[in-house]
């Protein structure tokens, strides 16, 4: 019964296992590329007014509010046109295609971009305003006060929304096999196209992911605990500070 | 170049889609709910080891991609229904069954969270005046955790309004299966994307805005927003 999930030439063992790799690697880049954004577009919305937090506010809720399909395949029929235009335009003549991978990362990471905006905007409405006062007491620049004090308590804060999102991004990678990454997902179709044993191969692929699942629900208890750990820590040189 | 008449035909190749997204929408939350409602009886009511296997059913669900669930659903079991079976199930029915699964579980937690908010004196003061568990249950807990937990079911339900899309990849055709097989046939990319995300944009909004008016209709007359 399991030859077929063996090790080897004969079995798909490897190949399962070389596409649950690439599962974790886009959603890695996809959950880092997506953490970028989230604070630099949260840093525009701080730094440069009402109008810069308008266009964010909209960029979010039209990322938030389509299907991650939808993105994808959008970006999957125009990237192409647009990076040929784009190489055209420099005198060009040959055909330039673009990897799956880059359009799975770059449209799935604008997605947890949006998310990651949402999250730090929770997160950043629970830091006491007292602190950005005496930061520019200090005389400490408004860029720096935002880096170094805002920020960190800001991931602290919303490290639950940030497990979710982890979950959230890295069952999204499956979408990825829909436009030609060979991940999990897609490896488990061709092979159950060759073997033609749809119950066991699927659920293998789910058993994967629910490692994933436990492995990263691990990870991010660990993580919240050393969060609040370092929040005692603030806590005790605040009372030091204030005798 | 695009004109008017050529964005009011895609909308009309568009359109057929439309009812078919309403309908896996709203079978799959109502087939969910009464799931989810199942196993927060379920999770209240039985021993540790009921507990157990309840966790485990979620977790499964919650913890693998719909993708994943709804390719087991649509070649697993039909393969293993088709010796049984003398016609051939469609695919929607498929995606209704991943999806109210999928929602059963996510409505499930969200559920018994809301249940655990329920502030746990009234629930000694109905033990005190002899009520039986089910009815404190049903008439005392269960009315206030709806409350409770509609702000979380209102973004559930615009989670599996933009989950009903995954259909389009085992053969239904709603809204992104018709936009992609438009695009693929015109390449007239950015108007098909567009008028599919307009009108997605239109039911998660309208998904919002009727949240937050039975939001404020529940709490009426209570302290709890």
């Amino acid at each position: 019964m399991a030859d077929f999930l063996s090790f080897g030439p004969r079995g798909w063992g490897d190949e399962l296992f070389l596409g649950f790799c690439m599962t974790i690697a886009l959603g890695v880049c996809v959950f880092l590329i997506g953490l970028v954004i989230g604070l630099f577009l949260t840093a525009a919305k701080v730094f440069y007014g009402r109008y810069c937090s308008y266009l964010v506010k909209a960029y979010t809720t039209v990322f938030r509010g389509l299907p991650e399909l939808l993105i994808l395949y959008y970006f999957f029929f125009f990237l192409p046109d647009a990076v040929s235009f784009i190489v055209k335009s420099f005198g060009y003549m040959g055909v330039w295609s673009v990897e799956p991978f880059f359009i799975a990362v770059i449209s799935l990471s604008l997605v947890a971009g949006a998310y990651f905006t949402e999250a730090f905007r929770g997160a950043i409405d629970a830091i006491p305003k007292e602190q950005i006062e005496s930061c520019q007491a200090l005389g400490m620049s408004s860029s720096r006060t935002f880096w170094k004090i805002v920020v960190p308590q800001m991931i602290a804060n919303g490290i639950d929304y940030i497990n979710n999102i982890w979950q959230y991004v890295f069952k999204d990678t499956s979408l990825a096999s829909l436009v030609g990454v060979v991940e999990i997902m897609r490896v488990a179709q061709i092979a159950d196209r060759v073997e033609f044993e749809p119950v066991i191969i699927f659920g293998v692929v789910i058993v994967y992911f629910l490692v994933a699942y436990f492995i990263a629900q691990r990870v991010f208890v660990l993580m919240r605990r050393y969060f609040i750990s370092k929040g005692e820590i603030y806590q005790k040189m605040e009372k030091i500070s204030y005798l | 170049m695009i004109g008017l008449d050529d964005i009011t035909r895609y909308f009309f190749d568009i359109v057929p889609g439309i009812p078919v997204t309403l309908g896996l929408v709203s079978l799959s939350l109502l087939v969910g709910f009464g799931m989810a409602y199942l196993i927060l009886i379920g999770n209240l009511f039985s021993n540790r080891y009921g507990r157990k296997c309840i966790d485990l059913f979620v977790s499964v669900f919650r913890g693998s991609p719909l993708l994943v669930q709804m390719f087991f659903l649509y070649y697993g079991l039909g393969y293993l229904l088709t010796d049984f079976l003398p016609f051939r199930v469609d695919g929607f029915w498929y995606a209704i069954c991943g999806l109210s699964l999928n929602t059963a579980a996510y409505t499930s937690v969200i559920l018994l969270g809301a249940v655990n908010s329920v502030s746990k004196e009234q629930i000694e003061s109905g033990k005190c005046l002899g009520v039986t568990p089910w009815r404190i249950f049903r008439k005392i807990v269960f009315p206030q955790a709806i409350r409770y937990a509609l702000p979380a079911y209102g973004n559930e339900m615009i989670l599996i309004t933009k989950a009903s899309s995954l259909a389009s990849t085992i053969t239904v055709m709603e809204i992104t299966g018709y936009s992609t097989q438009l695009a693929s046939r015109t390449y007239d990319i950015i108007p098909v994307f567009g008028i599919a995300a307009i009108i997605y944009l239109s039911i998660n909004i309208f998904l919002i805005l009727s949240v937050r008016f039975l939001e404020k209709l529940l709490s009426q007359g209570s302290k709890v927003a």
